[in-house]
């Protein structure tokens, strides 16, 4: 068969196949709604990206595993220990996803991949860290607690209940010559021995009533404390408020 | 104007299409007759022969008129079109030639600076396609098909990266390193 016998029969079976309405013109109210699926998708997913970002800086704000890289390298181990690398994980997920879904858009394949994939990422984690300086994730704990919503409340228990190997976060209740009493999130108290190698913000005064992540190995009822930080406009959330509700 | 003839113009790729999204079934037809013979080459450069050439085609022009209202006649149509045979041949070659499924493109990755096309570009045009025409088959399908683009179909940087969704820049980064291969092959093949 010549090519232009070849050509003809194609032409004729298009239009043969078009006129005898075996096939059908997509009418636009389906690519416009099929849009409008994809931009809401697309921002959805980042949405749950942000959550998840502000979610992981909660958890190690909440947890005090954010505040002991400043111990040197043992409180970058603990820190590297601490982080909730499956929630990581999870979230460079979305990254990819977003990107993979970013890329059939004309502003993203126009540049270069790193561009977008970099979009993204400073996108999500400065609206992230954003999310996080806010009261959003202490309300849901609350509210999680309060009118016990399915998930949220497993979730928001489970960042409460978690304690991290050598990282204490409570609240000073009584202070020693050499020491502190401190009360942990589960309301249970800790001596807390500090010695000349205990490093601390310099100048710091330690008073009842402050807020502060303890960095230390734990021996029988007491914590040696590498490091101690005391934190300024730390709020709780969760389980001090549930005890104060109870 | 009396006493002159009237010369019209025909009617643009994009003019025709905005006929057909009004409902001028006929009208499609005239964009089958204008692209059928380039849609066949571009499915000839991808190395499907025989049939499948006629039924990729086809389908082509199928898909291209299911999707006519998706077109924004703004834009040109022929790389609208052309996107649609890409997706569409490189669907089949995964089925019939093997081609990988997924491809990680690190060209695509880092940005470059674009490369531009020397003077005496036209003389390098007609060696690049019989060149082309001889070599084709050995050079892989991601340095083949903006080689195909901008010898064959004639296409701009600008168009081949709408046509294939990558950068501008990468386009360049492919014809270069494409050529350079192609050079590859016929230095070994004269050497040999």
């Amino acid at each position: 068969m010549d090519s232009q016998d070849q050509e003809k029969q194609v032409h004729e079976s298009v239009l043969s196949a078009i006129k005898q309405g075996d096939i059908k013109m997509r009418p636009r109210w389906q690519f416009i709604l099929r849009t409008m699926l994809a931009v809401v998708g697309l921002a959805i997913l980042m949405l749950a990206l942000i959550y998840l970002i502000s979610l992981i800086l909660f958890m190690m704000s909440e947890t005090g595993a954010g505040f002991v890289p400043a111990f040197g390298s043992r409180g970058w181990l603990a820190f590297a220990r601490s982080l909730p690398w499956l929630m990581i994980l999870l979230a460079v997920a979305f990254i990819i996803v977003l990107e993979v879904l970013v890329r059939r858009y004309a502003f993203a394949y126009r540049r270069p991949l790193l561009y977008s994939m970099l979009g993204i990422v400073a996108l999500s984690i400065l609206s992230g860290v954003g999310v996080a300086g806010t009261l959003l994730h202490r309300r849901i704990s609350n509210y999680a607690y309060q009118h016990r919503v399915p998930f949220f409340d497993q979730l928001y228990e489970n960042v409460e209940e978690q304690q991290l190997p050598e990282i204490y976060p409570g609240q000073i209740v009584q202070l020693m010559q050499h020491s502190f009493l401190l009360e942990g999130r589960r309301g249970d108290t800790v001596e807390v021995l500090i010695s000349p190698e205990t490093m601390f913000s310099v100048g710091t005064q330690f008073a009842t009533s402050d807020m502060v992540v303890v960095f230390g190995e734990p021996a029988t009822g007491t914590i040696q404390a590498f490091g101690i930080r005391k934190l300024e406009n730390h709020g709780w959330s969760g389980r001090h408020v549930r005890m104060m509700l109870k | 104007m009396p006493g002159s003839a009237a010369v019209s113009s025909p009617k643009t790729d994009e003019e025709i299409a905005k006929q057909v999204q009004g409902g001028d079934v006929e009208s499609f037809g005239i964009l089958v007759s204008r692209y059928e013979g380039k849609m066949t080459r571009y499915a000839r450069k991808f190395l499907f022969q025989g049939e499948d050439v006629k039924d990729m085609v086809q389908e082509v022009f199928l898909k291209a008129y299911i999707n006519i209202q998706s077109f924004d006649t703004k834009r040109r149509f022929s790389p609208w079109l052309y996107r649609i045979a890409h997706n569409e041949f490189i669907n089949a070659g995964r089925k019939k030639l093997s081609l990988p499924v997924f491809t990680f493109d690190l060209d695509a990755l880092f940005p470059h600076l674009a490369a531009k096309e020397t003077a005496d570009q036209d003389m390098q045009g007609k060696e690049m396609r019989a060149m082309l025409d001889r070599y084709l088959g050995q050079v892989s399908s991601k340095y083949r098909e903006p080689l195909v683009l901008y010898y064959f179909e004639e296409m701009d940087y600008r168009e081949i990266a709408e046509i294939l969704q990558i950068p501008v820049s990468t386009v360049g980064v492919r014809l270069t390193r494409g050529k350079q291969i192609l050079r590859k092959i016929i230095n070994h093949q004269n050497i040999s």
